[in-house]
């Protein structure tokens, strides 16, 4: 166990300080602090550019390997890379669904050519994607995908009819990796494939949700004999659960790190917001906020406990299961405490028509934390099931 | 001892109920929502013509003389359909109030509510923000000197505040310092904890309907959708959540009815009660918001769905009229005092 960073690492810490201080001063200091949850919406075109700006300097996926683009940084650095950015109030990132879940997932299941093609416009800030899983009828049951593909020899493409849904910025992405049934006598897990899908083409109509915070984060997506290259299938076509479930390995791994920097940042906004108005006297909250505190500790101990031991993205260990449940309840108990710390203003919207403050956005969309990504009572299951090894759910 | 209602105040409830749940709609309050700037007249006059409005009003000014007993199972209909009116706050805010002044002036006010002739509202004691003062003549606030006085609404600068429940229409006041004095301040701090105790009286007893309210949609909603080929609400892990919600509606239940006996009664230690009811229902509201948004998953989250007209009017209810940290110092203060009674007898004091 070693709990400190060394000196080369602290050099680092320093260069990505002063890029991100340099890059964020000028025209975009305008999206410090921005584009985080609830705020997913705001200044979408600068955002963009940001990402470009970020891959010129060479920040994104620092933590892939070499042979795909990336610099191979240590677990350290990333961390230190996560810290500074948060702290130099890093806006929210377009890209991330591509950098730590689709770009990993290539490398690790894709083919050569599948990674020349789609690694670049990841690592370019270029090329934005996002994760078509759900389905109207496949959300906690999400093996029940309904969404077929059919293969079409005469032009060795596949095309896509059905439904996705609650797809974050679907609308302001250029491609969605999509799980579509490729067997249609198949059920559950098999005869799944894992599709790279272009969203700009005849065949996809997106339209936004509008959630009750009043923006529109989510979207629905449909297909209708939307077009996908044979080549951009990652694995055999009717084996695409093991990628498709491998990717979300990845999302329970380094990517949650950039996260808990937010929440650090939240947590501060809230501390700050007590200690200015008197909030931080009241015996009920303090007791809350150090609530708070200890459990954000314990969150980032325990990832870095994980991503120390993180040896195969395959099979996580019972440490890594228990992390979208802790984070969901502890994110969703931040937004109701920092209501609360607002005390009566805290109903007070900024703007008309329904303009929220940073902290409302907090409360509301974090009511959707334990429920995206498998809610708290699928994960528990999983912890039942998978960690502690006890029987399964009956089911069907 | 005796906790049941009679026949005639459960008859006024269903009663309540079978006209709220027609006339309030959550497609009539969504409707509100567009046309933020103007109150829904045909519905006051409604609620105006059935006695609802002067309820509590006595009966020799032509009101029906109800009690907060009388009343609060009536707050919580109006809790139920997240009832944007101010019917709540008038019965068992504005008028308590006025019935405790003394002179001709407040007995003229409580007229002309029954008449219909004007609607008078109140200025929040801690914020001093006032709902639907636009639509009032007069609000009743505590000046600098600590009176309270009945400013005219047409004296007043009034600037509209969003709320992030997007039906609510709350205001600031300015340039209404002046007003017919209603009392001299060497009652202030006696209405002035009368008014905070009647304002979170009728968010808790609201807060009651509300809860309901979220766990009928939870409940119904567990039962339609279907997820591994069941019904989402055979798995226990969404029974519990359900089930939780409704064991802490049920033991808010008595805390606010305890509440409305010691309002009614004057009792001693009734800002006890009250903040008592006030935390059990405003936190059974928040775990009913928490838990129904979990069994509705996605669905629950986005602006057409229903839910989020009751979690974020819950939300209010429980920020207003005192919040957590107000209420649990108030209580804390009263059960660390030289002379609270402990033990056995003490049960219901």
């Amino acid at each position: 166990m070693r709990l400190t960073f060394d000196k080369s690492d602290e050099r680092f810490r320093e260069e990505v300080a002063s890029w991100l201080n340099e890059k964020l001063s000028g025209e975009f200091s305008k999206i410090k602090y921005r584009g985080g949850p609830g705020d997913e919406n705001a200044f979408i075109d600068e955002r963009k550019s940001w990402e470009a700006t970020l891959a010129d300097g060479g920040w994104i996926g620092i933590g892939w390997p070499i042979e795909f683009g990336g610099r191979g940084a240590s677990i350290e650095r990333q961390v230190i890379f996560h810290e500074e950015y948060a702290r130099a109030g890093g806006p929210g990132r377009i890209g991330h669904i591509g950098e730590t879940l689709l770009g990993p997932t290539l490398y690790e299941f894709g083919t050569r050519s599948q990674c020349e093609r789609f690694l670049p416009g990841i690592l370019e800030g270029r090329e934005f994607w996002c994760q078509g899983y759900s389905e109207p009828n496949a959300g906690s049951d999400l093996a029940n995908i309904k969404t077929k593909a059919v293969f079409d020899q005469s032009t060795n493409r596949w095309l896509l009819t059905g439904q996705k849904v609650w797809t974050s910025l679907a609308q302001e992405s250029d491609y969605s990796f999509v799980v579509a049934r490729t067997n249609p006598e198949s059920s559950l897990h098999k005869g799944l494939g894992f599709f790279l899908v272009k969203l700009q083409q005849p065949g996809i109509e997106i339209r936004p949700i509008r959630q009750m915070t009043g923006t529109a984060e989510f979207n629905e997506i449909f297909f209708n004999e939307a077009v996908c290259n044979a080549e951009n299938v990652v694995g055999p076509p009717e084996e695409g659960w093991k990628v498709a479930m491998g990717l979300l390995g990845f999302e329970r791994g380094i990517s949650t790190l950039g996260q808990q920097m937010l929440f650090q940042n939240e947590f501060d906004a809230v501390v700050s917001l007590a200690k200015e108005n008197g909030s931080a006297k009241i015996p009920e909250l303090r007791t809350r906020i150090a609530e708070a505190h200890i459990g954000l500790k314990i969150m980032r101990y325990n990832i870095m406990r994980v991503l120390s031991g993180f040896s195969d993205a395959g099979e996580l260990q019972p440490a890594a299961l228990i992390s979208k449940l802790y984070w969901a309840k502890w994110h969703r108990n931040l937004g109701k405490l920092a209501m609360d710390v607002m005390g009566p203003e805290g109903e007070f919207l900024i703007d008309t028509p329904y303009e929220l403050g940073r902290l409302q956005s907090l409360f509301l969309f974090t009511r959707a934390d334990t429920i995206y990504g498998g809610t708290n009572q699928i994960q528990r299951n999983i912890i039942a099931e998978r960690a502690l090894k006890m029987p399964r759910e009956p089911r069907g | 001892m005796d906790f049941t209602f009679t026949e005639e105040q459960l008859l006024l409830r269903d009663s309540t109920r079978n006209f709220l749940t027609a006339e309030v709609t959550p497609s009539r309050l969504r409707e509100r929502w567009k046309s933020h700037d103007v109150a829904d007249n045909d519905l006051w006059e409604k609620m105006l013509d059935m006695g609802i409005i002067s309820a509590t009003i006595p009966e020799e000014l032509g009101g029906s003389g109800l009690n907060s007993v009388d009343f609060v199972l009536l707050a919580e209909e109006c809790g139920y359909v997240a009832l944007l009116e101010p019917v709540v706050y008038t019965a068992l805010v504005v008028v308590p109030l006025l019935c405790e002044l003394e002179g001709d002036f407040p007995r003229e006010l409580l007229s002309g509510l029954v008449r219909g002739d004007y609607r008078i509202s109140v200025a929040c004691p801690f914020t001093g923000l006032v709902e639907d003062a636009d639509t009032s003549a007069f609000v009743l606030k505590f000046n600098s000197n600590k009176e309270l006085v009945a400013c005219s609404v047409t004296d007043a600068e009034l600037s509209q505040i969003r709320s992030i429940d997007p039906g609510r229409r709350v205001f600031s006041l300015k340039e209404c310092e002046s007003g017919k004095v209603l009392m001299g301040n060497n009652r202030f701090e006696f209405l002035h904890e009368f008014l905070i105790n009647s304002m979170a009286f009728a968010n808790a007893a609201q807060s009651l309907g509300l809860t309901q309210r979220m766990l009928d949609l939870a409940v119904n909603y567990s039962k339609d959708r279907h997820q591994f080929k069941k019904p989402i609400g055979s798995f226990q892990a969404v029974k519990h959540l359900l089930a939780n919600v409704a064991i802490k509606l049920e033991f808010a239940k008595p805390s606010v009815y305890r509440a409305a006996h010691s309002l009614h009664h004057g009792a001693p230690k009734r800002s006890l009660h009250i903040s008592h009811a006030k935390i059990a229902a405003c936190e059974a509201a928040s775990l009913a918001a928490k838990n129904s948004l979990q069994a509705h998953g996605a669905m629950g989250y986005t602006w057409e769905y229903d839910l989020h007209i009751f979690s974020k009017r819950s939300l209010v209810l429980s920020a207003t009229g005192g919040d957590l940290g107000f209420h649990k110092a108030r209580l804390l203060d009263s059960l660390f005092s030289d002379d609270f009674q402990l033990g056995p007898t003490a049960t219901f004091s």
